[in-house]
């Protein structure tokens, strides 16, 4: 079932559309950067863009930024919005039920298929940021090969890959979040669109009252709170704090949110 | 019965014995305080071709998805193939064919790499045979040479035909199929028609074939139950339900010569044909002639499966009038409470029916079946009785539960003796009244073959005489290679026309 459903993710034109969408930004911002030269200033912007003009080393990880604030929310609640709303706005899924697939199989098998693609769509972003960094601003020779993490102290270039894997990983991890109320959306609704700008909605919501000192006790509990706590990793020493509690979050998140999914799902009259 | 051979690979089996293919006990459904399911008791013996009948709206598609676990009753037990749905689904469901109201197909995947996603997406679906088993059942409904075009470029009949691949796939037991020919044109009608009857005769697959259109149940059912506002109102043979009504007709062209000699037993004159009690139409034949009477057609009169479905059931739910809502009628609550209807014994002589317009068919004193009516069976001339108070009854719309002092003193009274001919100033023309339907009458029954109802607007009429048998030599099989090519059926027809 897993393998079914993997194939017709990756099968369908969309899911490499939206992957090359999502990797088309980064790659025009550092393109931009190496013509212009022209960075913004330490501690505006997204993390990293400054540091990345003298070591292309860290511009995955600048990448990741980039794209973890809106691209990849958009992107992640496209592909689980459609998960059970899209097969039953197509008509499959009375099919695939009556087949029977098995509710709960189906929505393991789905839940698998969006983190594949979350994984998918990180590593894409990583590894073309990695061959665009390096190409367009060089590996940062002038300091010897190492790179200045962004409390100032110089990181090995295994360090600096080590902790790009740990920093994919946690940005992956951070959009299950957004996935789980996708999912669980979608198995209310038979429009994938409703669902997806439903778990949009989530995240957009989430966000502005990030902004909001009024909304400060609730802060810590925001979905979107945690995300860019990233950047921690790349601290010398690393800064598990935030990291530690966002996987917290996110795991809480999912954990409520598929459980209504499940709930909901497995005793839904299937009317589509 | 079928004019093709058995398809390859097939081995032919007898019927398959066992438990029931299908039965449902008390099966309820409801959304909030509409009750869509109302105890339906669906009983399909294994190998038999089932048909399931109703007007649009009737709760043929929620039995349907309760017999697959798509819809979770709200109440009763659905048993497929011997095993609870949906608690064992997983155990049983694969060896279930299925097509639930369209069909439905990933648009960017052709079809074979549509039908071997469904395979995978299940059990029972060996992967080794996979390919060839997407072939054979991509042959059987004439799709062989579909190649790989994808599904979103194909017209609605061959996507019609894909989903009866899909449901034919894994050889199954029992066929679920939800108006499966819809889309198709008269010929791949018919091929959809002959490819079920053969694997009922080869394979001994049952088949529940959920429809309203009413020749096709005709043409391929053994047993046909038809449901109406959630409850089954009708389970029965075929043969039963058509038996004959005790009359014949018959067309003279010497109708005064004929009317003399028949005396008593005619029932009804228009022009040269007269309708006329006669239990032996060969009898019959025998002293018309012996009197000299010249006879141009002579034949038994039966119901056509279209009158006993329209007398069974009301309007359509996709009807929707102004005035008199069809569906708000006293029917279904009088059928709760006189079950008594159904069993009692018909009774009494024949009785003259009024000669009308076919158009007011609708209106009639509705007749209903017993369980088994012998051919000799005869309608009883209490029920127009009982039919003609609620019928002057100004308020139709009424229950018929607030009219007890109406409806009861009528129903007590079995033996009245002269049929009630209803007046003509009764009647509302143009008007449908299917909450008539509601007085169980047998009356019905003995409507002339060609007063032919005028069906309501959610049914479609048989598209030919439904009373021939299913004539399956009439289409050639060979000789259509250029036609269906032309159509929505790309197969390399090389076996055929070899």
């Amino acid at each position: 079932m897993i393998g079914v459903e993997l194939m017709k993710m990756l099968r369908r034109p969309r899911t490499w559309v939206v992957i090359a969408l999502i990797d088309a930004l980064p790659t025009l911002v550092a393109f931009l950067l190496a013509l212009t030269d022209v960075g913004p200033r330490p501690g505006t912007g997204p993390a990293f863009l400054s540091a990345v003009l003298n070591n292309g080393v860290l511009f995955p990880a600048a990448a990741l930024a980039i794209v973890l604030p809106l691209f990849l929310p958009v992107s992640v609640a496209i592909v689980s919005g459609d998960s059970i709303a899209g097969e039953a706005q197509a008509g499959t899924l009375r099919y695939l039920l009556a087949r029977p697939a098995g509710r709960t199989r189906l929505l393991v098998a789905k839940l698998v298929t969006v983190l594949v693609f979350v994984a998918m769509a990180v590593v894409v972003v990583v590894v073309t940021g990695y061959f665009v960094g390096t190409s367009l601003f060089g590996t940062g020779q002038l300091a010897g090969g190492n790179i200045v993490s962004v409390s100032g102290e110089p990181l090995s270039p295994h360090q600096a890959a080590l902790r790009t894997l740990l920093a994919m990983a946690y940005v992956a991890f951070s959009m299950l979040g957004v996935a789980a109320m996708a999912v669980f959306l979608s198995t209310l609704t038979d429009s994938p669109l409703a669902a997806a700008m439903g778990a949009l909605a989530f995240l957009v919501a989430s966000s502005l009252l990030l902004t909001l000192d009024a909304a400060d006790s609730i802060r810590p509990y925001l979905p979107t709170r945690y995300w860019l706590a990233f950047v921690d990793l790349f601290r010398q020493p690393i800064l598990w704090r935030d990291i530690v509690r966002g996987v917290g979050l996110q795991s809480l998140y999912v954990a409520v949110l598929l459980g209504a999914a499940w709930a909901n799902f497995s005793t839904k009259d299937i009317k589509s | 019965m079928t004019a093709t051979p058995p398809p390859s690979g097939r081995v032919p089996a007898g019927p398959v014995t066992g438990p029931a293919a299908i039965r449902t006990v008390g099966l309820t459904k409801r959304y909030g305080s509409v009750t869509a399911v109302d105890g339906i008791e669906l009983d399909v013996p294994p190998g038999d071709i089932y048909g399931f009948l109703g007007p649009n709206g009737s709760g043929k598609t929620t039995t349907v998805r309760m017999l697959l676990g798509l819809v979770l009753p709200t109440a009763g037990t659905v048993e497929v193939l011997g095993a609870r749905i949906p608690k064992h689904a997983r155990s049983v469901l694969h060896r279930v064919g299925a097509l639930v109201e369209a069909p439905a197909a990933y648009g960017h995947l052709g079809a074979r790499a549509n039908l071997s996603i469904m395979d995978a997406a299940g059990p029972g679906g060996s992967r080794r045979t996979r390919r060839a088993r997407i072939d054979q059942a991509l042959e059987q409904v004439g799709l062989a040479g579909v190649g790989r075009r994808p599904v979103k470029a194909y017209s609605l009949g061959m996507r019609q035909r894909l989903g009866i691949a899909a449901a034919l796939l894994r050889k199954p037991d029992l066929l679920i199929l939800d108006e499966p020919t819809n889309g198709l044109d008269p010929r791949g009608i018919q091929e959809i028609r002959r490819l079920l009857l053969d694997l009922n005769a080869s394979a001994g697959t049952t088949i529940f074939l959920s429809s309203h259109l009413l020749a096709e149940v005709e043409h391929l059912c053994k047993r046909v139950g038809v449901v109406d506002r959630g409850r089954l109102v009708l389970q029965d043979s075929l043969a039963a339900l058509r038996a004959p009504t005790g009359s014949v007709v018959l067309r003279t062209p010497d109708p005064e010569w004929a009317v003399g000699v028949l005396d008593g037993d005619l029932r009804e004159r228009s022009g040269d044909r007269l309708v006329v009690r006669a239990t032996d139409p060969a009898e019959l034949n025998a002293r018309l002639v012996g009197h000299g009477i010249r006879i141009t057609e002579l034949t038994e009169q039966r119901r056509t499966l279209e009158e006993v479905v329209l007398a069974a059931t009301t309007g359509s739910s996709d009807r929707v009038d102004a005035a008199v809502p069809p569906t708000v009628g006293p029917r279904a609550e009088v059928l709760a409470t006189d079950d008594s209807a159904w069993d009692r014994p018909p009774a009494g002589p024949p009785v003259p029916l009024p000669t009308r317009p076919a158009r007011d068919t609708f209106s009639w004193p509705a007749g209903r079946d017993t369980p088994e009516p012998g051919p000799g069976w005869q309608p009883s001339r209490s029920e127009p009785a009982r039919s003609e108070p609620a019928r002057s009854e100004p308020a139709r719309s009424e229950p018929a539960r607030s009219e007890p002092a109406r409806s009861e003193p009528a129903r007590s009274e079995p033996a009245r003796p002269e049929p009630v001919r209803p007046a003509p100033d009764d009647r509302r023309p143009g008007q449908s009244q299917p909450g008539l339907g509601s007085q169980p009458s047998r009356s019905g029954s003995a409507q002339p073959p060609d007063g032919r109802s005028q069906p309501g607007p959610g049914w479609q009429p048989s598209p030919s005489d439904s009373a021939q048998p299913p004539d399956d030599a009439e289409v050639d099989p060979g000789g259509s290679a250029a036609d269906r090519a032309g159509s929505d059926q790309p197969e390399a027809r090389s076996e055929e026309s070899a």
